[in-house]
């Protein structure tokens, strides 16, 4: 705290300051903090407490200066003191875990933060609806309804399916949502295709497809996801990023198929093969790639990273 | 014959409005509208050149239109959503062929390509602003050079691009390791990565104008007593990554 104190002696013109630091335990004294800070327009801060206090007292951040002037409110979780506004989670789980130590007058301001939203069953212990939710992630089926009491669908722009059991609602699901552009599929591709077949969804911009950390559950080597049917389901897209494993054929029957591409990304390497084998196909893919593009006189461009081939069309 | 109402605006009207357009949405909106807007495009010389995240069609097409010296800002970008891109445009133009030049962003460029940016950057007597944007100081690129390597190539290259330093409002960069002999009299904006505590001291003597600072600070096990004075500092985003958060050895700095 006394640096901190320093720190602000020596900085008489500053008006913004955001800090994220470890500290000690002093740093929880919201009354030294106003005398230093009291001509800052925005003070956003991240600390991460040497000392784990069981139940901090926050009672020094609830003067009127903190609420009512500044409106400058914080919380404290696992170890941290940090402003709400700007560090608090955008991510919550269906245990909406939130931080229980606040100087917020009630829980309903990090709900309204909350962006990204993880289910794995429906949310049964509250009746709190979600507003500004833009991406969803659903790892079990869960009732349309369900979904429907707790978010509302109209933010959603994207939607990550992980659901190793089969979701029977998601064509009504993905309609029910106006402002989707953006899907991703991470599990059993071949079951979800089975289930929105017939199905055209343009306003799908952005693919994301298979799961590039295989969890020793082979049944996505397995997957064999059939590329056509999902190019006419998907017609319009932009952007794809195939996180699967990649074979070269794989690789130009995407590009082939899906007519309005824009960019794609394509696994090359895989935990299944060694270096020295990752190494020789990504050549492989490199040389195809060359290949076709003079043979076709195309003009794509591509570049390799650690794991994928990114192309640019 | 279409009267185009436009041509009733004198020039300096025109120019005016331009500035709120991007290069890719005037040439795609202003052109073949009427002969005079086409003289006045090829006559207008602060164009602004943002490559991110760009459709192909967008580059080529912009590419084929711009001449060098009437752009003032230039992002190039070879990303995830536009790789390769960098490549691409080297084969079509140099950086020094940017003469007026005063905004310029690199997102994501690795180090093939430095050289042969960096070391044209001295000829770009405009310059004010640079933004080096990378995720990663060694560069997640499969690279022809090893990091050992990288490392060799960075310092050298600070030796072509140190002397438009002290022209700069504003900066960005991934690391300040060699600031030490260099002055910035005319500095607002500085942006590190990483930042080393003797250097961020050199910096609060050598950029007297500095108006905003974000750096990184990463701890060392030794502690240097320093002073961190910035009077005319407004904006401050500091960040210290401790290596072990039971550490209070920090405490001995004092700022």
């Amino acid at each position: 705290m006394h640096n901190m104190e320093q720190l602000m002696a020596k900085l008489p013109s500053l008006k913004y300051l955001e800090l994220r630091l470890n500290g000690d335990v002093d740093l929880l004294n919201g009354q030294r903090w106003q005398t230093i800070m009291s001509r800052l327009s925005t003070f956003d801060f991240l600390f991460g407490l040497t000392i784990d206090v069981e139940v901090p007292d926050l009672d020094s951040f609830r003067s009127s200066f903190w609420l009512v002037e500044k409106q400058w409110f914080v919380a404290y979780d696992h170890g941290f003191l940090m402003s709400v506004s700007r560090f608090a989670d955008t991510e919550v789980n269906e245990k909406l875990e939130v931080p229980a130590l606040t100087t917020l007058p009630d829980k309903t301001i990090f709900y309204k933060n909350i962006t990204d939203l993880i289910l794995t069953e429906p949310l049964v212990t509250e009746n709190y609806h979600f507003t500004r939710i833009q991406t969803l992630t659903l790892f079990n089926y869960i009732d349309l309804s369900s979904i429907e009491r707790i978010v509302n669908l109209n933010r959603i722009q994207h939607l990550i399916l992980c659901s190793k059991t089969i979701c029977s609602e998601l064509i009504f699901l993905i309609k029910q949502m106006p402002n989707l552009y953006r899907m991703s599929i991470r599990h059993k591709v071949q079951c979800h295709l089975q289930q929105i077949s017939g199905e055209s969804f343009e306003k799908i911009l952005s693919l994301d497809i298979g799961n590039p950390y295989l969890d020793g559950d082979s049944s996505n080597n397995n997957d064999n996801y059939d590329i056509e049917q999902l190019s006419i389901i998907f017609s319009s897209v932009e952007h794809l990023c195939v996180d699967d494993w990649c074979s070269k054929m794989q690789i130009f029957h995407f590009i082939n198929q899906f007519k309005h591409l824009s960019t794609a990304s394509f696994l090359y390497s895989s935990g299944l093969f060694d270096a020295q084998e990752t190494l020789a196909h990504s050549a492989e893919v490199q040389s195809a790639l060359n290949q076709n593009r003079s043979l076709h006189q195309l003009d794509y461009t591509y570049r390799f990273d650690r794991q994928s081939v990114h192309i640019w069309l | 014959m279409v009267y185009c109402l436009l041509d009733t605006l004198p020039v300096e009207l025109v120019h005016h409005l331009l500035k709120y357009f991007s290069a890719y949405e005037i040439f795609n909106t202003f052109s073949n509208v009427s002969s005079y807007i086409d003289n006045v495009l090829l006559t207008y010389s602060n164009y602004c050149v943002n490559f991110k995240s760009v459709a192909k069609k967008e580059f080529d097409f912009v590419c084929q239109r711009i001449i060098p010296d009437q752009v003032i800002q230039l992002t190039l970008s070879d990303d995830e959503c536009t790789p390769g891109q960098v490549e691409l445009f080297l084969s079509r133009f140099q950086i020094n062929q940017f003469t007026n030049l005063r905004s310029l962003t690199l997102v994501e460029v690795g180090s093939d390509f430095w050289e042969s940016i960096i070391t044209k950057l001295i000829d770009l007597k405009n310059l004010r602003s640079f933004f080096y944007d990378s995720s990663n100081r060694t560069d997640t690129c499969v690279n022809k050079l090893s990091y050992d390597d990288i490392v060799v190539l960075d310092k050298q290259l600070f030796n072509s691009y140190s002397p438009i330093l002290p022209q700069l409002n504003r900066l960005k960069l991934s690391h300040g390791d060699f600031f030490s002999s260099v002055q910035f009299p005319y500095l607002r904006h500085l942006i590190l990565k990483d930042c080393k505590i003797d250097i961020l001291k050199h910096i609060c003597s050598a950029a007297p104008q500095l108006k905003s600072l974000q750096i990184e600070l990463k701890y060392y096990q030794s502690c240097t007593e320093f002073c961190f004075l910035f009077d005319q500092l407004n904006r401050l985003v500091l960040r210290i990554n401790g290596m072990n958060p039971t550490e209070l050895v920090y405490q001995n700095i004092i700022f």
